[in-house]
């Protein structure tokens, strides 16, 4: 029996394969005409550009001057990036900034995730309240931090000063030292909110089972929320990072509406750089590399990222 | 038969002869876009003037926003044929505009009005080609309450150096905290290069012939320590740090009383009329910029504005340069009227203040010194320094921003931020002049 049923299973397969096959061509061609609009303008407004981009970052062009007026210059302009604090600088302060606000501001979503999954009366309110700052404007937000961090009689140096007796407290934007971690703290408020969010619906997308399995098996908080929450919410954290990170590399608004990249270059960030090379200086080839080298980046910390999520998903499964 | 068609064609010669001068006449009128960023209504009220006395050269006004954004659409509007005259704000546009062969050249175009000689200056010469008309002007100076300085017992000079103002502005300074009245306040960005370029000329911070920068030029020391010893030293003015955290405006603070005096530029003049906002007690009189030494400023402290240029690619750049060339003097005034003010040495500057003060909504004398404004901002004695921009200007301005903020919070000496920005400047020129 067992040796005739695969035989009998390949003569029944076997007259309908043609057939299959011109079906499969025609869902293909079918999927290939869904996916085109979104192809064609994908293709036209970021494949385009990026090839663009990375032919200019061998050119000098003042796009001003028209597209006659490339000039070929080779790896000048990469060359050039290495020396110029400009570029260093901002990489350095991109990086820092990454590290510090991508981690922080999600362990805090979690917090609050947490918070609101559970511990919260009527949550729909808390939850729109922590949301508001990641829906209103960058330049909003940098008015109302402004003033906050007002270095001499701002609410939250007046505060260091009349609660702690901190006489000197730091001049926050004024300050070479303590600029960039002013923007962290900024970008931290303004994102817990989305990030809270997501960690809410990964958490609310765990069955009530597991948790009671692991109560009859005796864990504590600690043990259900190690063992079972934190592994079950990998994919929203591989989610928010990899997310937190492109932004954190593109981040913009803040740093050209609040420092411009100052005092000295302590809050110059990359994509700020590049801005400034481009559209103040009109070095769209120097603007073009800088660019190049923050795409490789993102893409690396993404290819990175995505390898340890499928190893971990593997061990998970496993 | 034949009388109807000899009526026909008498008919048909008579038709002809009324509409080939209508077609004609339509063919001979000319449209010149005018690109414009001004919202005050002067332009609008020019072009009707202009379009009345001139019916074959109608002009119409197409308004962009003077922000980043704005100029990069007239960029490409430049770029696509939309433009055939316009107004740039600051020398740097024009320049990166000229030298990307936008513009047309302006001797050619008026043979019979020389630019260089009307407004006194090679600003806009590039070798033999003049790019643009610099027809407005704005200058600094201090505007002073009055009352202040009577109370102190101040007599409000007529030309004082900075260790005199630093003197007068800690005098003025009373109360502590956040009831402090400063003696002074200084412009809400870094500025003291501008106190440079009156000593030396806006084109001072490069030397073009060995492509380095004058960055290790002691008066870049000079004036950034003149604000640091000001502001933080003294404590005598509102801190530039301050006021760029609260964002502060610094006639708010003067008509409120929360600072003496400021130093700023012949724009915020116009808000001065607005009693209701900015109501006050006293009147507003006007000293100069402290210069560095006794003699004074070799210069004028201001610099030139609205550059009129005609677009290269112009289907009509003859009618768009006459218009401009009138727009740029006789009928500057209705910018005048509006609150800017003429670079055109061939006004006088009784007149210039008098169309300038009429446009005021309560009498000027009332509430200003107008013999001092006329002394102290429409001098013409001497000339605006040359302001010719020269190559990696934008970046340069940003690396003395950079630096100069760091030595009025204190983190850098005058020497060390001029050396850091010798350093940064060169390197940035180099990669430039390769």
């Amino acid at each position: 029996m067992a040796t005739i049923r695969p035989n009998l299973r390949r003569a029944e397969i076997k007259p309908e394969q043609p057939k299959r096959s011109s079906l499969r061509m025609k869902d293909n061609v079918a999927a290939y005409l869904l996916i085109f609009p979104n192809m064609a303008v994908f293709f036209l407004w970021v494949l385009l550009p990026v090839i663009f981009t990375f032919f200019l970052s061998f050119t000098e062009w003042n796009f001003l001057e028209g597209i006659d007026n490339v000039r070929f210059s080779g790896v000048d302009n990469y060359r050039n990036l290495m020396d110029d604090p400009w570029f260093t600088d901002s990489m350095i302060n991109t990086t820092l900034y990454t590290i510090v606000v991508v981690p922080v501001t999600m362990a805090l979503g979690l917090f609050f995730a947490l918070l609101l999954d559970k511990q919260v009366y009527l949550p729909v309110i808390p939850r729109i309240l922590i949301f508001i700052p990641y829906i209103t404007s960058p330049v909003a937000i940098a008015a109302i931090w402004m003033t906050l961090f007002s270095p001499n009689w701002g609410p939250i140096n007046v505060f260091l000063f009349d609660t702690f007796g901190i006489e000197d407290p730091p001049t926050w934007f004024a300050s070479s030292t303590w600029a960039l971690p002013a923007l962290m703290i900024v970008t931290i408020w303004k994102g817990i909110g989305y990030n809270a969010l997501i960690y809410l619906a990964g958490l609310q997308s765990i069955p009530e089972s597991l948790y009671e399995v692991a109560a009859i098996d005796g864990a504590g908080w600690w043990t259900r929320f190690k063992s079972v929450t934190l592994p079950l919410l990998s994919p929203t954290t591989f989610f928010l990072g990899i997310t937190g990170v492109m932004t954190s590399f593109r981040v913009f608004e803040l740093v050209a509406v609040i420092t411009q990249g100052g005092p000295g270059t302590s809050t110059t960030v990359i994509a700020y750089s590049i801005y400034r090379a481009g559209f103040s200086f009109y070095r769209m080839g120097y603007a073009s590399a800088m660019a190049v080298i923050m795409l490789i980046i993102v893409i690396t910390f993404t290819y990175v990222q995505w390898r340890i999520q499928q190893r971990q998903t593997r061990f998970m499964r496993d | 038969m034949n009388n109807l068609s000899r009526r026909l064609t008498v008919m048909m010669v008579l038709l002809s002869l009324l509409i080939i001068p209508a077609v004609s006449a339509q063919d001979d009128v000319v449209t010149i876009r005018f690109w414009n960023a001004d919202t005050s209504g002067a332009t609008e009220a020019a072009i009707e003037a202009w379009n009345s006395d001139n019916p074959n050269i109608q002009v119409e006004f197409v308004p962009y926003s003077n922000d980043d954004s704005g100029h990069t659409q007239v960029d490409t509007a430049l770029l696509a044929g939309q433009v055939d005259a316009m107004i740039n704000f600051g020398i740097q546009r024009v320049d990166s505009r000229a030298r990307a062969g936008l513009f047309a050249d302006l001797s050619e175009l008026l043979p019979d009005f020389d630019i260089v000689e009307e407004f006194g200056t090679e600003s806009t010469t590039y070798g033999d080609a003049v790019y643009a008309i610099p027809a407005g002007a704005s200058f600094f100076m201090t505007y002073i309450n009055a009352d202040a300085f009577a109370e102190a017992g101040i007599e409000v000079p007529e030309n004082w150096t900075w260790e005199e103002f630093i003197a007068i502005a800690e005098e003025l300074t009373t109360g502590s905290g956040p009831s402090t009245r400063y003696g002074a306040m200084l412009p809400t960005w870094p500025w003291m290069d501008e106190v440079a370029a009156y000593e030396r000329g806006w084109d001072f911070n490069v030397n073009v012939d060995a492509c380095t920068t004058n960055f290790d030029d002691p008066i870049w020391a000079e004036v950034a320590t003149i604000r640091y010893e000001l502001e933080t030293v003294a404590g005598a003015a509102l801190p530039y740090a301050e006021a760029r955290a609260a964002q502060l405006v610094q006639q708010n603070q003067l008509y409120g009383e929360s600072v003496a005096m400021i130093i700023s530029g012949t724009w915020i003049l116009r808000s001065t009329q607005n009693t209701v906002e900015l109501p006050r007690d006293f009147v507003t009189t006007f000293a100069p910029v402290p210069s560095l030494t006794e003699d004074g400023f070799p210069y004028r402290s201001g610099k030139f504005d609205d550059f009129m240029a005609v677009a290269a690619n112009s289907d009509h750049p003859e009618e768009a340069a006459q218009f401009l060339a009138w727009l740029a003097t006789d009928g500057y005034l209705f910018y005048t009227e509006k609150g800017r003010f003429p670079a055109w040495q061939g006004f006088d500057a009784e007149v210039v203040a008098e169309v300038y003060f009429s446009g005021f909504e309560v009498p000027a004398e009332e509430i200003l010194d107008i013999e001092a404004f006329i002394r102290v901002a429409l001098d013409n004695t001497r000339p605006l320094a040359p302001q010719q921009e020269l190559l990696g200007n934008a970046e340069l301005q940003t690396i003395w921003r950079e630096e100069a903020v760091r030595v009025f919070n204190g983190e850098l000496t005058g020497e060390e931020a001029s050396a850091n920005m010798k350093e940064r400047g060169d390197r940035a020129l180099a990669s430039l002049c390769d």
